[in-house]
């Protein structure tokens, strides 16, 4: 059972793309949803709230997602966060950075509602779908 | 049936109406600068919580006579632009049906027959209920 | 993807935008780009439109997408060094960016914008590179289970092996014993599997390298078929089948991918034999590869963190913000008195002041913006008119952070382009004219912002030809603009200046870029509108600098408060040239009667004065000076004089100040200076403009109104309005300093060979010529004053009645128009006849030196005729007149 009360923290410097995915997981009945433009503030807000699970883009100003990705990693607290990084279609070589450097999974863009909950689903293993009627 | 609620306010003992929907708010705000060479109906400028709200003396605009300022005029501000009626006081809300708005009789009130909507028949007087689009019309010059 | 929601796609529309922008700008830089920016630019560049690329593919727009992903395409190209920028291919980019921009602007149509000619283009850029690398593919296994050990299907508790065997490409098998814990877990995770086989025996690195990527779950446990010396792994992994041959760096027949399904089955399955122990199994968990470090930083290249905001949004804050300082003022207006009783308020105060004060000024800095803005347009707008008229131009920018309001910006587009085209159009020289001029083929445009005490210069300058002021007035006098005596006196900077006339172009080709119709003065009138000005320098053959001059922010502007009828008022400090105080004991000597006009000697000038009062129409009045009481004030001129019963002035006038003194604040219009009397001064206050309702706006002296520190509102005085609608006089007292200078001159140089003379109209076309020094006054007056008494005029004049006379009772001349409402009159200079000549129009005051042309058909009262400024002028005779009617009985009797 998908806990729907973790927090989620979305990165992405277009705020359009935020919204689109805030969106997508209130319909998957997340509630808790906090939002960074790049790395450097998901950094800030990773070490200021606590946060379940990241789903950051690649392609950022400043600290990039593999940035993101990195600083996680390299922490012994988030070694175990999940991590949906977001690319290009591409981005084959970013893919196998991001993958290199342990992200939980990755989704290209551009996807489906679909995609984006099979994805999450497959980080949090979780068998049921989880939409909300 | 669809209801429709006025603000009713005084001028001159006539009772006269605006549908609620066109009016923002009412108050007392009555701390007016005069502007001078603006037309008439213009009663000046006031401070309405940091925007300038444009004041029309509702007898002149009318064709009345001007209002005094008494303790017990009020502003009705519209929605539409930031224009504010200088009326002799405020009365009770009043509902009616739509339908119950007759087309004014065309000698019903010294007043020009462009600023009237209709009239209503409250209980004791006749509510005449006001255009505000009309008031806020500006011929220029 | 489905339908995104209409906020999250207009929210995508602006980004996009946004990139659009910059990418523009960024293309233009990256062509001539020093090396070391240039990989910092083309990384810019490809971010955004990834960004685009990949937010529009998710929000359903795929053409948007497909345009994007081919500049993409081409960019990366750039980035990997496989192909450099050059005009060519830039052009195609802009043209993408061009075609982005024009599907970002109506979204939802966005796929019947036609650019196959852009795709086209883009993509044979990349011959070699084809298709885009990485496709979304899910395609599954060709591999199958051969030997799913299976019977009755119970799960099995999952700490067990399972026996998997897995026929790959070339009828190749491998048997592996995973965990069955692992594999469900990877299986949950949704990872892919697969079956790899190496030429080595099991390689430590390349296990290292499939944990880097994932997780071995096991190695191939020993098939007697594997003899050959190769090595099976089954290997779990997040990346999809055609990205785990690429990260384990080998080839694509090596790897099978199995289906989920079949994993599933034979997770069901019981195992066939009991977990035998793994001795060849290499440790599960190899050490980690170091973790990369943090990207590395990239500071100062990007641009500042921004969000965007409503513009809405910020006005309703700063009128908030607006209301916060009232209340603080109020507030602190009240507290100053009870200040001293509670010493810890003063401090409290202070602070709140302080943190309010800059809270408005950070507030009011919302609505700016960085002139970079537009001026990143401009580089395009360069580029293409260079390609249209075959020039050479490299447009540099400076000052780009300089920031302005928001609509002062928006408001500077126009002028600015219109600028630039000129400078393209007229002002740089084609190549081969500037190479024979001795000057570098290519030509420069410098645009460039600066602050410049409480203002922004924007300023133009081009190394181009320059204007020929002698073009320039031969053409305003083709045009008619100006006349030949005028354009003598002229001064260079006056002749540049005639760019600014209505009208007006000096474009010798009419040209389809500019110099048709619309020219400089379209500039002028726009930069005017918000309060900027506009000059103009050039230097022929060497190039023309024009400059804006604009204040920072049309919100909040510096005003001067003054006070007149016991109301306040504000004047923007722009206008005001400077204050003037005449102490009541000068004032007999300083302020005068010119005609119609009350002036002030200022210096060497005389200034048309105009009392605020009459000006806003207010009723004047003055403050008694004994019981403080506010008094109407009847006087109808500023220069009536209080006189006591015994005819000397009473020196005790209280009129304007407790003392009495006059306090003139002069104000600058258009070409011309007056002074505004007010009653009282006050400070000079950062005001926050409040626009006026249209019913307001017609009367022409307000610019806006404002709330002042106690919370009442006062109107903002329009100088320009004020001078209209007082009517002031500016010809009549240019005319009278005229006179006096040529008095005084007249007084040291008596032979001076040029007369001041008045040039006047009386009928429509017929035009006449007095000198100044026959002329006592000159007034304006109204038909309706004119009273007529059998076949005599008369006006009243000064308290006395003045008999009117008409040039065409003594000259063959045509009557004046019976239709000119207002008319002036020339009252002659003379001991005993005081008499006005009725005249339609004052024109000019000029220095002539001409000697009227007299014949035997010279009509008496007439000297004679001369051309004035290419016009049939008639010199009238005063002296005669005045002899002839001095003859009459009525002259004699009313002079008397």
């Amino acid at each position: 059972m998908v806990n729907k009360q973790m927090s989620i923290l979305v990165v992405d410097d277009l705020a359009s793309m935020r919204m689109q995915v805030r969106g997508l997981l209130g319909q998957m009945g997340f509630k808790n949803i906090t939002e960074a433009r790049d790395g450097k503030e998901a950094i800030t807000l990773l070490d200021r709230t606590e946060i379940d699970f990241v789903i950051s883009d690649w392609n950022m100003p400043e600290i990039d997602g593999m940035g993101l990705l990195h600083y996680v990693r390299n922490h012994e607290m988030y070694e175990k966060l999940p991590f949906l990084m977001v690319t290009g279609q591409s981005d084959k070589n970013n893919v196998i950075e991001a993958v290199r450097a342990k992200v939980s999974n990755y989704i290209v863009k551009p996807f489906t509602p679909d995609t984006l909950e099979m994805k999450i689903r497959a980080v949090l293993r979780s068998t049921e779908p989880l939409w909300e009627k | 049936m669809a209801t429709k609620q006025f603000v009713t306010f005084r001028i001159d003992g006539d009772l006269f109406g605006m549908d609620v929907l066109r009016v923002r708010e009412i108050n007392r705000i009555l701390d007016i600068t005069p502007v001078p060479r603006a037309p008439v109906y213009v009663r000046g400028l006031v401070n309405l919580r940091g925007q300038t709200l444009t004041v029309f003396d509702l007898g002149i605009r009318l064709g009345l006579a001007p209002r005094p300022v008494t303790e017990e005029s009020h502003n009705v501000v519209l929605k539409q632009q930031l224009v504010g009626l200088l009326v002799d006081s405020i009365g009770n809300m009043a509902q009616c049906d739509e339908l119950d708005v007759e087309r004014c009789p065309a000698n019903a009130c010294s007043i020009e027959a462009k600023f009237i909507d209709g009239v209503v028949k409250l209980e004791e007087e006749l509510l005449i209920v006001l255009r505000s689009e009309k008031l806020l019309e500006y011929a220029g010059v | 993807m489905g339908m995104a929601s209409e906020i999250v796609v207009n929210e995508f529309v602006a980004e996009a935008r946004e990139h659009l922008s910059n990418t523009e700008y960024d293309l233009l830089a990256m062509e001539n780009c020093v090396e070391c920016e240039f990989s910092e630019i083309v990384d810019r560049l490809f971010r955004s439109i990834h960004s685009i690329k990949g937010a529009s593919g998710t929000f359903g727009f795929p053409a948007i997408m497909e345009l994007s992903h081919a500049m993409e395409n081409v960019l990366l190209l750039f980035r990997k060094g496989e192909a450099t920028p050059d005009h060519e291919n830039i052009n195609d980019l802009l043209n993408g960016v061009d075609k982005l921009k024009c599907m970002i602007e109506d979204i939802y149509s966005s796929s019947s914008v036609d650019c196959r000619k852009e795709l086209e283009r883009l993509n044979a850029i990349l011959p070699a590179l084809g298709k885009s690398p990485m496709e979304n593919s899910g395609n599954d296994s060709k591999a199958a289970p051969l030997d799913p050990s299976n019977s009755n299907g119970q799960p099995l508790p999952p700490s067990r092996a399972i026996k998997l065997v897995i026929k790959g490409r070339g009828n190749t098998f491998a048997t592996f014993l995973p965990e069955a814990e692992e594999l469900s877990s990877a299986l949950s995770m949704q990872h892919f599997v697969f079956a790899i086989r190496t030429e080595k025996k099991t390689s430590v690195d390349f296990l290292a390298k499939l944990e880097e990527f994932g997780q071995c779950l096991a190695t191939d446990s020993g098939a007697p078929d594997q003899a050959d010396g190769t090595c099976c792994y089954l290997f779990s992994t997040v990346l999809e089948p055609d990205l785990a041959g690429a990260a384990l760096d080998i080839p694509e027949e090596q790897i099978d991918h199995i289906a989920p399904e079949i994993l599933q089955q034979a997770l069901v399955a019981p195992p066939a034999t009991p977990p035998p122990p793994e001795p060849s199994q290499p440790p599960r968990s190899c050490p980690q590869p170091p973790l990369g470090q943090p990207a590395p930083r990239k500071e100062k290249t990007t641009p500042p963190e921004t969000i965007r905001v409503n513009v809405g949004l910020l006005d309703t804050l700063i009128n908030l913000a607006g209301e916060l300082v009232l209340g603080r003022n109020q507030l602190r207006q009240i507290l100053d008195a009870t200040v001293d009783t509670n010493p810890r308020l003063r401090t409290i105060i202070q602070n709140v002041n302080l943190v309010t004060s800059e809270m408005q000024a950070h507030i009011l800095r919302m609505r700016m913006q960085p002139v970079k803005n537009i001026f990143s347009r401009m580089h395009r707008l360069v580029r293409d008119l260079c390609e249209q008229l075959i020039k050479e131009i490299e447009l540099s920018t400076e000052g780009g952070e300089v920031e302005l309001d928001k609509s002062i910006l928006e408001g500077l587009i126009d002028p600015i382009v219109h600028i630039l085209r000129n400078c393209v159009d007229h002002g740089i020289e084609p190549p081969a004219e500037r190479i024979a001029a001795g000057k570098p083929a290519k030509g420069q445009i410098r645009l460039r912002a600066s602050h410049e005490g409480g203002q922004v210069n924007i300023a133009v300058a081009d190394d181009g030809r320059g204007m020929n002021t002698g073009a320039i007035v031969e053409k305003a006098l083709a045009q008619g603009v100006l006349n030949l005596d005028e354009a003598r006196r002229l001064s260079e900077g006056d002749k540049l200046g005639l760019i600014f006339l209505p009208g007006f172009s000096t474009a010798i080709q009419v040209t389809n870029v500019s110099g048709r119709g619309v020219g400089m003065d379209v500039v002028k009138t726009n930069v005017e509108r918000f309060g900027g000005h506009v000059d103009i320098e050039s230097v022929q053959g060497v190039g023309t600098t024009i400059r804006i001059r604009i204040p920072l922010t049309l919100a909040i502007i510096s005003s001067l408060m003054v006070g007149a009828a016991n109301q306040r008022f504000a004047i923007p400090q722009v206008n005001v040239k400077e204050l003037v105080c005449i102490p009541v004991e000068n004032r007999r000597r300083r302020i005068e009667q010119v005609g119609d006009a009350v002036v002030l000697r200022l210096r060497e000038q005389l200034l048309p004065l105009v009392r605020l009062t009459d000006a806003v129409g207010l009723s004047p009045d003055f403050i008694h000076p004994e019981t403080g009481e506010r008094l109407p004030d009847r006087r109808q001129r500023i220069a009536d004089r209080r006189v006591n019963l015994d005819g000397r002035e009473d020196q005790t006038d209280r009129r304007h100040s407790p003392r009495g003194d006059v306090y003139v604040v002069v104000l600058r219009v258009v070409g011309n200076m007056f002074g505004l009397i007010v009653d009282e001064l006050f400070d000079i206050e950062e005001i926050v403009v409040k626009p006026l309702s249209d019913h307001i706006r017609d009367c022409r002296c307000f610019a806006g109104s404002t709330i002042l520190g106690d919370g009442r509102v006062a109107m903002i005085l329009d100088a320009p309005g004020i001078a209209s609608s007082a009517g002031l006089a500016f010809a009549e007292v240019k005319c009278e300093q005229l006179r006096r200078l040529a008095d005084e001159s007249g007084l040291r140089k008596s032979a001076a060979p040029s007369v001041s003379t008045l040039l006047f109209k009386g009928a429509p076309q017929e035009l006449f010529a007095l000198p100044l020094s026959t002329i006592s006054r000159l007034e304006k007056i109204t038909r309706e004053a004119i009273t007529r008494i059998g076949n005599q005029e008369f006006v009243t004049y000064c308290g006395k009645v003045l008999p009117l006379m008409r040039l065409d009772a003594f000259l063959p001349v045509s009557p004046l128009a019976s239709t000119d409402e207002q008319l002036h009159l020339i009252i002659p200079k003379s001991a005993e006849l005081a008499v006005g000549l009725l005249i339609s129009q004052v024109i000019d005051v000029v220095e002539l030196a001409v000697e009227p042309g007299r014949d035997a058909d010279t009509p008496p009262c007439l000297l004679g005729s001369a051309v004035v400024e290419g016009r049939i002028t008639m010199f009238v005779d005063m002296e005669e007149i005045l002899r002839t009617i001095g003859k009459g009985p009525l002259w004699r009797q009313s002079s008397s």
